[in-house]
């Protein structure tokens, strides 16, 4: 476990977040590492794009009439929004399923003016402001499409699960007995692997995306495109993948996952990348995303100037006057501690 | 980095936090600690029972004639309830000031019930919303006392800020130039200072008015207003209120923004730091639960009415149980946490 951002207050460091970093190539080649890349954690919804892929693979998603912006959805956190809500409730609609048949429980919508607006109107928020709604949706689909109980799709010996498990198994190289599993907050199945298995996936995304020869082209490329086309699908509106994969146009996949998970395919360069947090703070994630993007040399100028806002991120009073930053620190070799006078 | 509590999920270690504790008698020794006690932290909301002193000290109280009850506000970090609200606004009234005067700027409540309610009928809070609005009007009644302007009195440069500044290095016996000085969230200064000072002048909000200290009143009518008047201190629900309220008082805790948390032992004169390094408040509660548990504070029966801070659940959006924070430290046997990310957790589901 490495520091890789602090947080500063009247140029000292206040707070501290550690974690781990790992980028590999496709074939599994280590390009960058902070911390022991043999950690395990829990993928979380950064294993969206993965959990998507035998839907594609079997050619479920073309019999389902599933459009790119559909694909998009099933790959996202999202934020709750009208768009995401009608994506999402088109598929069910198509499917002649209700909103009933999804089973990822209720929370409030991360968008905060939707919440606003339910709030305002005293309305209670649906299983469609559910982030992963998207994902549940593209589950069911998958079950119409192979004839499987649509009741028990997130039980983990559901033929649906059993197929991720397997699909996972693929892109990771870990064996499907000792890929531990556990629940995740939308009550599906969520993987244990080592962070640099899961960065070895991403890489295999973004690598089989431009190799005809692989079996999950196909699958792959979809996922890269849609991703791409409909980055306000992925996450939402001033989000940061959403304006990650705005910026950038083409050039990769990006992925966040609760408690501090990210991950990044790069297309052109064939780079997986998987960042943890420790301690879960997501306010650290995104600089040290960034952080790592400039290291990669993925980012020019231009996107740079777009996306600059997550890499030094901010603290404001409540006269919006600067009082601190959180500041990726990785590259840095000194050891950083708490009190720690800093520019 | 010492581990005081790990997050887990499905019996697997998901997240890790790392922290130091400082706990210091009102001798200035260190009487147990977990890593660097000479690591500078920024006071940050713990403060307000310590800069209390500059006010309580001054004759401000009663020649405004202010209640422990509205003492306790002002060294609150209240959750915005119409109860907090009127409390702040009495203050107000007392020493003559408009609300338009306070500077803590425009924030949500911390209540969600207020908050939700504000959203309901589209209103935009007003400064006296804000958790510090109670702390600026106790700044604001040590202006009038004074005679300084009420404008600015935020600004470091400003008489009262000197006051305030000079007072805490007073209460530490060091020259005023070597308290550093910081912005809080409110706009109001904050003060750099080591975890062992902090949770010596905490030991000293513990000692009261036993102490021989020149501010050991001042210490004491402060204790009493925060042990008196539990809910003013933070709110209903809140950690501060319940385990003051539960402890009956033999715990006095008062959060700081960033993983700030410190306590006022009084039975053993003992003061309290601690500094989560993450700064997220969910992983304090189960540290400060844990500490007065080792140090014979808490028994079970209190221990168990504050189960949702000692031993918060992990729930998935259907409401179900998929995980717990748990600590990893004993304060007693200077043992810290070695859990790696992915562990199996051992008893999951039962506090060990």
């Amino acid at each position: 476990m490495k520091t890789l951002a602090v947080v500063t207050r009247g140029g000292y460091v206040e707070s501290i977040h550690q974690g781990f970093i790992c980028v590999v190539d496709s074939e599994g080649r280590v390009i960058y590492q902070k911390g022991d890349i043999n950690t395990s954690i829990f993928f979380r919804s950064a294993a969206k794009p993965i959990q998507i892929i035998p839907f594609i693979h079997s050619g479920g998603a073309q019999k389902m009439g599933y459009s790119l912006k559909e694909i998009a959805i099933a790959c996202a956190s999202h934020t709750g929004e009208v768009m995401h809500q009608e994506t999402v409730l088109g598929i069910l609609r198509r499917l002649g399923l209700n909103t009933d048949d999804l089973h990822c429980g209720i929370m409030s919508p991360y968008n905060h003016d939707e919440n606003k607006r339910l709030i305002a109107r005293n309305e209670k928020p649906t299983v469609l402001h559910v982030s992963c709604s998207g994902k549940h949706a593209a589950m069911l689909a998958y079950c119409r499409y192979k004839g499987y109980d649509i009741r028990t799709y997130e039980k983990p010996d559901h033929p649906v699960q059993k197929e991720i498990l397997k699909t996972l198994s693929y892109f990771t190289g870990e064996e499907e007995d000792t890929i531990a599993t556990g629940t995740d907050g939308c009550g599906l199945p969520i993987f244990m692997l080592p962070i640099k298995k899961i960065a070895l996936s991403y890489a295999r995304i973004v690598q089989y995306a431009q190799d005809r020869n692989s079996e999950y082209y196909e699958a792959c490329k979809t996922i890269f495109e849609a991703m791409n086309e409909y980055p306000e699908m992925v996450a939402g509106t001033k989000e940061f993948c959403t304006e990650l994969m705005q910026a950038t146009k083409g050039k990769l996949i990006a992925k966040i996952g609760a408690e501090s998970v990210y991950c990044v395919g790069v297309k052109d360069k064939k780079l997986g990348m998987c960042i943890k947090i420790a301690d879960g703070g997501e306010r650290a994630v995104f600089p040290v995303v960034m952080e790592m993007l400039l290291e990669l040399d993925v980012l020019d100028k231009s996107e740079y100037e777009k996306l600059k806002h997550w890499h030094r991120a901010e603290l404001l009073n409540h006269r919006k006057e600067n009082v601190g930053d959180i500041i990726p620190v990785f590259r840095q070799n000194d050891d950083i501690y708490i009190g720690q006078k800093i520019k | 980095m010492p581990q005081l509590v790990v997050r887990t999920r499905s019996g697997r270690v998901e997240s890790i936090h790392h922290g130091y504790i400082c706990i210091t008698d009102s001798d200035g020794k260190i009487v147990y600690s977990i890593g660097n006690p000479q690591a500078r932290i920024f006071l940050r909301s713990s403060g307000k029972p310590i800069i209390a002193n500059a006010l309580v000290n001054s004759g401000a109280i009663e020649k405004f004639n202010l209640s422990l009850k509205e003492l306790a506000v002002i060294v609150s970090s209240h959750d915005g309830t119409a109860y907090h609200r009127r409390i702040v606004k009495s203050i107000l009234n007392k020493i003559g000031v408009s609300e338009k005067y306070l500077e803590c700027g425009r924030k949500n409540p911390e209540s969600p019930k207020v908050k939700k309610a504000l959203m309901m009928l589209n209103i935009r809070p007003g400064p006296i919303f804000s958790n510090c609005s109670g702390k600026h009007a106790g700044v604001l009644a040590l202006c009038k006392y004074y005679g300084y302007p009420v404008e600015g009195y935020t600004n470091p440069a400003h008489p009262v800020q000197q006051l305030i500044r000079s007072t805490i290095a007073d209460i530490l016996n060091l020259g005023t130039e070597n308290i550093i000085v910081g912005m809080d969230g409110c706009t109001m200064p904050t003060y750099n200072l080591s975890l062992y000072q902090v949770s010596y002048l905490y030991s000293l909000l513990a000692h009261g008015k036993q102490h021989k200290g020149k501010y050991s009143d001042s210490f004491e009518i402060i204790k009493n207003a925060m042990t008196r008047y539990p809910k003013a201190v933070k709110g209903k629900g809140t950690f501060c209120t319940d385990l003051i309220y539960y402890s009956e008082g033999r715990a006095v805790g008062k959060i700081g923004a960033e993983g700030i948390y410190c306590i006022a032992i009084p039975e053993r004169k003992l003061g309290v730091c601690i500094k989560m390094f993450d700064g997220h408040p969910r992983t304090s509660y189960p540290v400060v639960v844990r500490v007065l548990e080792e140090l014979g504070i808490l028994d079970a029966e209190t221990v168990r009415k504050l189960d949702q801070w000692t031993f918060p659940k992990v729930r998935n959006d259907k409401g179900d149980t998929v995980g717990y924070l748990h600590t990893s430290f004993s304060l007693l046997n200077n043992e810290t946490g070695s859990f790696e990310l992915g562990d199996n957790y051992p008893k999951e589901g039962t506090r060990i």
